[in-house]
């Protein structure tokens, strides 16, 4: 048991202490300064690592370009480290160079051959300043090295902004309206420099861009670079999205930040105490310029300005529901963009609906270098009538920038069935008038009916019959009152107008005497008829004329002969009928009742033509 | 006499067929009363056009028809039978109260151009009473006056005070006929539209997204489509199909 105990604790052990072998090759080359004075030399270090020094052919100095070799013959040094348990191995070769005249200068690619393969490094600008323009080289105090009585200004070389920088990556330069862009803003700075305390020294702003803060880590590991010849190490200080939200030239400001930092050639024995002295340096980006493009023409009906790369989901919670009953429709887009401004695309919604704007969830994914996420619309529906209903496909448009084109999500929702019959409800609140708030009264009871197709009333005939009636009615007046008036005043023309009227008066009394079996009166009614009509026509006095006087009176009025006798052969028939003491029979009345009314029409047309 | 007697006979013919189709439409009427309270607004409108091809019409039935349309969500079919209701019922404080919410619904972006006074003015006075209301008191008026006249013909009156009155009833009777006509008039033409369906105006220097529910005056019929006044004033063509004529 103890023997298995010490063999575990000691493979534990082994295990802990066995240093890992990086394989990843790398090679770098490294200048001492990328700025030197004209009567400096600058060193420049082949530096190889993750191989073994056996496995490396001698390389060669690299060439140069206003620069002079001091030495071909490399200085060569090898270098192991243990960090975390991980081992680094790294192999070195160091030439100088020196300036052969001032501006600026370049130490060519190198290049060095690690068992099969051949490395290449980039080449490496230096400037060449006057000597003037250079620090002096730090003098060490004589009682240096213990340092109690060193002033730390003496001792801490300028800090240049080759040593500290901050770079702004963009994702693309030249993008559509609306388009995504990612900016990443990376503190370079060299080891040994260790700033702490940044923060942002001056405002900052995207004008014209939509923005959203990506995700940075809250204790970022920085990573190791080299540029130009320089060892950096990078962490990324601020990560956005931008949205250009209109098209043409549009500039995002510098991004300026102050940190207090380190010289990197500071001797850390150097100051009191060994405490390190830092300096407050500012540092800025460039400013980013971005051009932004309008949208291509014709986009879609359902388009409302989204760009990017979606999908579109679209789901019902339930397909079968009682009148009054809830449903959501659940719309999901989901997809790299600025997910935030998405609007929400508006379904056709059957109007028995009740709507009720939708509730809007956002979840965004913000720690890569594009946002992606999704948003939610949810609207509540309460059927009011009963039915089957289908809502017509649900269409999202975006426009795609790496396809250049317009692209329409479609998504068919299944029918919805609604069954039952909804409840009166009474509203709650109500208006002083008592009708309910926010809402219609929606039924009234008392209809007074009128024709649904009104005809004015200029268009119906009988308007003016009504308006024609009265004015008949006061013409008629006039008629009847000039006749009155006439009636009374002019006697001859009232005989005249009344002879037809009386003559038939008397006709029908001695047609009554006639039925009645009264001869005398009968006879004296006949005779009147037609005695009285003669008179009233010709204006006389009937009554006590003799037979000669009424024949003269008839020659005047130019009456036929024969008609005079006819009508006084009449008038004896009668007076003789009168008289007879055998009363006649009927047939004989009948007979002269007839004669009667023939000789009346023949008189009266007569006179007709000679008394209007 | 037989005439005499065959004219009866279609005149009772004539009211009791009336009388029918009035029964008819009462009936039609409730049962479309009751589908709305049962929340049934498709079946209950088809019940109200129903109503309405009896050929009798009212301001209730119309009031209801447009509520069944707004439960609906059809704005501009709403707001159609609501103006219709409007001229029939004037200012009703139920239908100006749902007028109110409707309007609300109706997402214009519109100013509205101030009505000039004499059609406040106007407005009023025929929404207040109907052409009939006008017709029997200038018919009643008209009918005085001509019995003065008549009365003045026969017994020759020669009085100021009878010539003020025959005159004074004759005048006012006469402009009462005048503004019933006008009135009836008014009532039987169509008063504008209401857009029943979002639309594009088209005018000389554009084009103007017209939202549902926008009502509109009629300018004319031409070839391009109808022209129509928005409520700022703008004119312009639109289909004849998205409107809704009241």
């Amino acid at each position: 048991m103890w023997r298995t105990i010490l063999l575990l604790g000691f493979a534990s052990a082994c295990v802990v202490s066995v240093p890992h072998y990086s394989i990843a090759q790398t090679v770098n080359g490294l200048v001492s300064s990328s700025t030197i004075g004209a009567q400096e030399t600058v060193s420049y270090t082949l530096e190889i690592s993750g191989t073994n020094a056996s496995d490396i052919v001698n390389p060669s100095p690299p060439g140069a370009e206003g620069l002079m070799l001091v030495s071909s013959i490399a200085s060569r040094g090898t270098n192991m480290s243990i960090v975390n348990g991980r081992v680094s191995r790294s192999v070195s070769y160091t030439w100088h160079y020196r300036p052969e005249k001032e501006g600026s200068a370049r130490i060519l690619e190198a290049s060095v051959t690690i068992g099969d393969s051949t490395f290449h490094t980039p080449p490496v600008t230096v400037t060449v300043v006057p000597q003037a323009q250079r620090p002096s080289p730090r003098r060490r105090s004589p009682f240096g090295g213990f340092g109690l009585f060193d002033n730390p200004a003496d001792t801490s070389p300028e800090i240049t902004e080759q040593d500290i920088f901050i770079r702004a990556i963009q994702s693309d330069r030249e993008v559509y309206l609306n388009e995504q862009i990612a900016i990443d803003y990376k503190l370079y700075f060299r080891p040994g420099t260790m700033p702490r305390n940044s923060r942002q020294a001056d405002s900052w702003d995207a004008e014209g861009f939509w923005r959203e803060e990506l995700d940075l880590s809250t204790n970022p590991t920085p990573s190791l670079v080299v540029e130009n010849g320089i060892r950096y190490q990078v962490i990324s200080i601020r990560r956005i999205a931008v949205f250009p939200t209109r098209a043409g030239e549009l500039t995002i400001d510098p991004l300026k930040i102050s940190a207090e930092v380190q010289s990197p050639d500071a001797d850390p024995f150097s100051s009191p105490l060994f405490s390190r002295r830092y300096a407050t340096v500012e540092r800025a980006s460039p400013a980013i310029n971005i051009t932004s493009t309008p949208l291509p023409p014709s986009a879609p009906n359902e388009f409302k300005g989204a760009v990017g790369q979606y999908s579109l989901r679209a789901t019902l919670s339930r397909n079968t529901l009682e009148v009054g009953e809830a449903l959501q429709l659940t719309l999901t887009i989901e997809g790299t963009g600025n997910i935030a401004l998405i609007e929400a695309p508006q379904p056709e919604i059957p109007g028995i609906f009740e709507v009720y704007d939708p509730e809007v969830s956002i979840s965004k994914t913000a720690t890569n270098t594009l946002i992606h996420g999704s948003k939610t619309f949810t609207w509540l529906l309460i059927p009011r009538s009963n039915g089957t209903f289908q809502i017509p496909p649900i269409k999202f448009a975006y426009f795609d920038p790496s396809q250049v084109r317009y692209i329409v999500r479609s998504n068919d929702l299944d029918p919805i069935t609604v069954t039952g019959t909804a409840a009166t409800t009474s509203p709650i609140t109500v208006t002083a008038s008592g009708f309910p708030v926010d809402d219609i009264a929606v039924l009234k009871r008392d209809p007074q009916w009128v024709t649904a197709t009104h005809m004015p009333l200029h268009r119906g005939t009988w308007f003016y019959l009504l308006l024609l009636i009265p004015v008949l009615g006061v013409g008629i007046t006039a008629v009847l009152r000039r006749r009155a008036t006439r009636l009374a005043t002019d006697t001859a023309w009232a005989r005249n107008q009344r002879a037809h009227p009386l003559a038939r008066k008397h006709l029908k009394t001695a047609r009554k005497r006639l039925s009645e079996g009264d001869p005398d009166a009968f006879y004296a009614a006949l005779e009147q008829a037609v005695l009285g009509f003669v008179g009233n026509r010709l204006n006389i006095h009937e009554r006590g004329l003799t037979r000669a006087q009424l024949a003269d009176l008839l020659n005047k009025a130019c009456i036929r002969a024969e008609r005079q006798q006819e009508l006084i052969e009449f008038l004896d028939t009668c007076d003789a009928a009168r008289f007879a003491p055998a009363p006649p029979t009927t047939a004989q009345m009948d007979e002269h009742y007839a004669q009667g009314s023939r000789i009346l029409s023949t008189i009266a047309r007569e006179l007709e033509s000679v008394i209007p | 006499m037989r005439r005499g007697a065959l004219l009866l006979t279609l005149v009772a013919y004539v009211g009791l067929a009336n009388a029918q189709q009035l029964e008819d439409a009462l009936r039609l009427f409730d049962e479309a009363n009751g589908l709305v309270e049962s929340g049934a607004y498709e079946e209950a409108i088809t019940q109200y056009h129903a109503v309405l091809e009896t050929g009798f019409a009212s301001g209730a039935l119309y009031h209801n028809l447009a509520s069944a349309y707004f439960r609906l969500d059809e704005i501009g079919e709403a707001v159609r039978y609501y103006e219709r209701a409007h001229r029939l019922l004037g200012d009703d404080p139920q239908l100006l109260h749902n007028i109110q919410i409707v309007e609300a619904h109706v997402q214009s972006p519109f100013s509205e151009l101030p009505t000039p006074f004499w059609q406040v003015w106007w407005y009023s006075l025929f929404s207040q009473y109907s052409a009939w209301g006008f017709l029997i008191a200038g018919m009643g008026l008209y009918l005085i006056a001509c019995l003065l006249y008549a009365h003045h013909i026969w017994s020759h009156t020669r009085s100021n005070w009878h010539r003020r009155a025959r005159v004074g009833t004759l005048g006012i009777g006469l402009l009462l006929l005048l503004i019933a006509v006008l009135v009836s008039g008014e009532r039987s033409s169509v008063q504008g539209a209401a857009i029943l369906e979002s639309t594009t105006l088209v005018t000389e220097t554009g084009s103007i997204d017209v939202p549902e529910g926008v009502k509109v005056s009629l300018i004319g019929e031409t070839e391009v489509g109808v022209e129509v006044s928005l409520p700022n004033g703008v004119r312009g063509y639109v289909d004849a199909s998205v409107l809704g004529f009241f």
